[in-house]
């Protein structure tokens, strides 16, 4: 059962450039994928990639400008504002700075509290008791409720930021980055929080990061994202071990091993990623790849099957493979 | 906290020391104190005279320490041209300047809390312009020619409010909104900024995704975070007023602090000056301390350790 489906989902920015011109940045151009039951994707890519876009247009955070979203078979792409309302009980979002997301004058409780009676889930004493509840699963004490944020540690806020999202009791949560801003120790807490939770809830995450490290130990699939468009998706083993798409071979090539003398391939990508607003013809990721030619500058590839859900994006899928990210795989596991 | 404030009110005598300091050079300004308070052809030795019965005779600092000894008390000395107790002057007029002070106030934020919210929820279009225009032009505007312009449209053209004196709620319309447009466009001008600036943040983010009505949004989780700024201004404002809005006043002849030391120095009535520019001073200094304490109420990030 697919808890979210996206079928060609388009987010573009106007930009005004000179007087009477405008241009678009297409920060989400045509994507699709989907979220089973109980099951986390991860979402890959640099910075401005349109990860996060992403992550906000599912919520209608941000109004797509054309695709859509199906939200438990039900199309939420178009209803009004007034009615989204009523889907925002089973769809949160964490976001990446714990900090900048809490109300800085608002009592933790006051915040947790304040989706318990929007969605008249409880008031009174029963949401006194309900935000202790919250507290006390993530791992804090309840008087933390009487407390600002900015009394507490990174990792802290992050858990009243879990806390929040889980009052209403979500089926779906898209964690944007969750754990980026944290120290290391600490974002394998919240890496084995948002685990716990997920199994304890039943949920779904839509799991938003650049650190493959980090996706490796919660994601069952991933999509890889390039300049607005999913370049490659499949089951976190399959991008581990056999990666199909230059740009996925580039990203695992980054990630950092433990054991210092593991043998790797290193691709490094050199230059930016290219200005969305005048994206390279063909393949997006041509003007980086080494192995890019007249082909991907004429043509766009499509996302294809390639294998059982595995579906890349690339002309030259099939001579990509053979090098394995063995090494990598096993260290991130154990 | 307490700790804090006992600190703050070391720091305001500190201040205080040094106004009177100022305060009393007054009496220098021009050189000679004696040629300040007596016209150009007195005979010498009644100049004399003059002098060494108000103690200029004396050592700087022994006419400062009687000057302090005074002011502590509130004696600033006797009014050359009213000859009376200089304070009890300025005091008589107090009222009248905390009265228009209070309204431009409160006309100021009637206009600027909506001006800058209904700018910030819609910027960039129409209305945001119309309003921010209103503003610029608000903040741009001289005082004294909103003043006239208001007395001569609404007082003298159309005769709908009195231009002068000081009586009924009417005779304060004009000049409170005159000294209180500035007020608002500054005010309405930084809480747009501020608003759309809130309005970007992950926690309003948050808010949305909870389900909270956009009204409510902008209401309850952006205006409490804009507002510290707006105290700011505000009390800025107040600390500066209650000297007296000295072209406000004198337009529409207003009886207060303001207009009452612009005749004292037009008269060289040096008392009235110095207890004025000491009761100015000492109310900036305590608007400023009780804003800080405000701050710590208003935002519980802000502790004075």
């Amino acid at each position: 059962m697919r808890i979210l489906e996206v079928k060609g989902l388009k987010k573009y920015f106007p930009v005004k450039i000179g007087l009477n011109k405008t241009a678009y940045v297409k920060a989400i151009d045509n994507i699709d994928f989907f979220v089973n039951e109980k099951e986390t994707l991860g979402l890959v890519g640099e910075s401005g990639s349109g990860k996060s876009t992403t992550g906000m247009a599912i919520l209608r955070l941000l109004e797509p400008t054309s695709g859509e979203i199906l939200f438990n078979g039900k199309n939420i792409t178009k209803i009004k504002q007034r009615e989204m309302q009523k889907h925002r009980k089973d769809m949160q979002i964490v976001f990446q700075d714990p900090f900048a997301s809490l109300n800085p004058r608002w009592k933790i409780g006051k915040t947790i509290g304040e989706a318990l009676e929007i969605h008249k889930i409880a008031k009174g004493k029963d949401k006194q008791r309900r935000i202790d509840e919250l507290l006390d699963i993530v791992g804090l004490p309840s008087e933390s409720k009487n407390r600002f944020p900015h009394e507490f540690s990174g990792g802290q806020r992050q858990r009243i930021g879990i806390a929040r999202a889980l009052a209403v009791n979500p089926k779906f949560i898209v964690c944007d980055e969750p754990v980026s801003a944290l120290d290391v120790s600490v974002q394998a807490q919240i890496i084995n929080l948002l685990n716990d939770l997920k199994e304890e809830f039943g949920l779904s995450y839509l799991f938003i990061a650049h650190d493959l490290g980090v996706v490796r130990q919660i994601c069952d699939r991933l999509a890889v994202m390039y300049l607005g468009k999913i370049v490659e998706i499949a089951s976190t083993e399959d991008i581990f071990l056999k990666p199909k798409h230059p740009y996925t071979k580039a990203l695992l090539s980054a990630v950092p091993v433990a054991d210092p003398l593991a043998k790797r391939e290193e691709i490094i990508l050199s230059g930016e990623m290219p200005n969305p607003i005048s994206p390279p013809t063909g393949c997006g990721f041509r003007t980086r790849c080494h192995m890019a030619t007249d082909l991907c500058v004429d043509s766009r590839p499509n996302l294809e099957q390639i294998d059982n859900d595995h579906q890349v994006a690339c002309h030259y899928s099939d001579k990509i493979g053979g090098r394995k990210n063995v090494e990598i795989f096993a260290a991130q596991t154990t | 906290m307490s700790k804090s404030l006992l600190r703050k009110l070391r720091n305001a005598l500190i201040v205080l020391f040094g106004v009177s300091l100022i305060v009393f050079m007054l009496m220098y300004l021009s050189g000679d104190p004696i040629a300040l308070l007596l016209p150009m052809d007195t005979a010498p030795e009644v100049a004399e005279a003059m002098r060494e019965s108000l103690g200029f005779n004396d050592p700087l600092y022994i006419q400062y320490f009687r000057f302090l000894s005074g002011a502590v008390r509130g004696d600033f000395g006797n009014s050359l041209h009213h000859n009376q107790p200089a304070m009890g002057l300025i005091i008589e007029r107090m009222p009248a300047t905390i009265e228009l002070t209070l309204a431009s106030v409160l006309i100021a934020l009637a206009i600027a809390v909506p001006l800058g919210l209904v700018t910030a929820v819609f910027s960039n279009t129409i209305i945001d312009y119309i309003g921010s225009i209103l503003a610029l032009i608000g903040q741009s505007m001289p005082v004294f020619w909103l003043g006239l312009m208001l007395l001569y449209v609404a007082g003298v053209k159309y005769r709908l409010l009195p231009i002068t004196g000081r009586g009924t709620w009417q005779h304060l319309l004009l000049p409170a909104f005159t000294v209180g447009a500035y007020t608002a466009a500054t005010i309405a001008r930084m809480l747009r900024s501020r608003m759309i600036e809130i309005m970007q943040q992950d926690y309003i983010k948050t808010a949305r995704a909870k389900g909270v009505r956009h009204k409510w949004i902008v209401l309850k989780h952006a205006l409490r975070n804009a507002v510290l700024p707006v105290i700011t201004i505000l009390a800025l404002q107040l600390g500066t007023l209650l000297g007296g809005a000295v072209i406000t006043e004198t337009i529409f002849a207003w009886p207060g602090v303001g207009r009452f030391m612009l005749q004292a120095i037009q008269n060289r009535d040096i008392a009235i000056v110095q207890a004025g520019v000491f009761i100015l001073a000492v109310s900036i200094v305590f608007i400023n301390i009780f804003t800080d304490v405000i701050y710590t109420v208003l935002d519980p990030r802000i502790r004075y350790e």
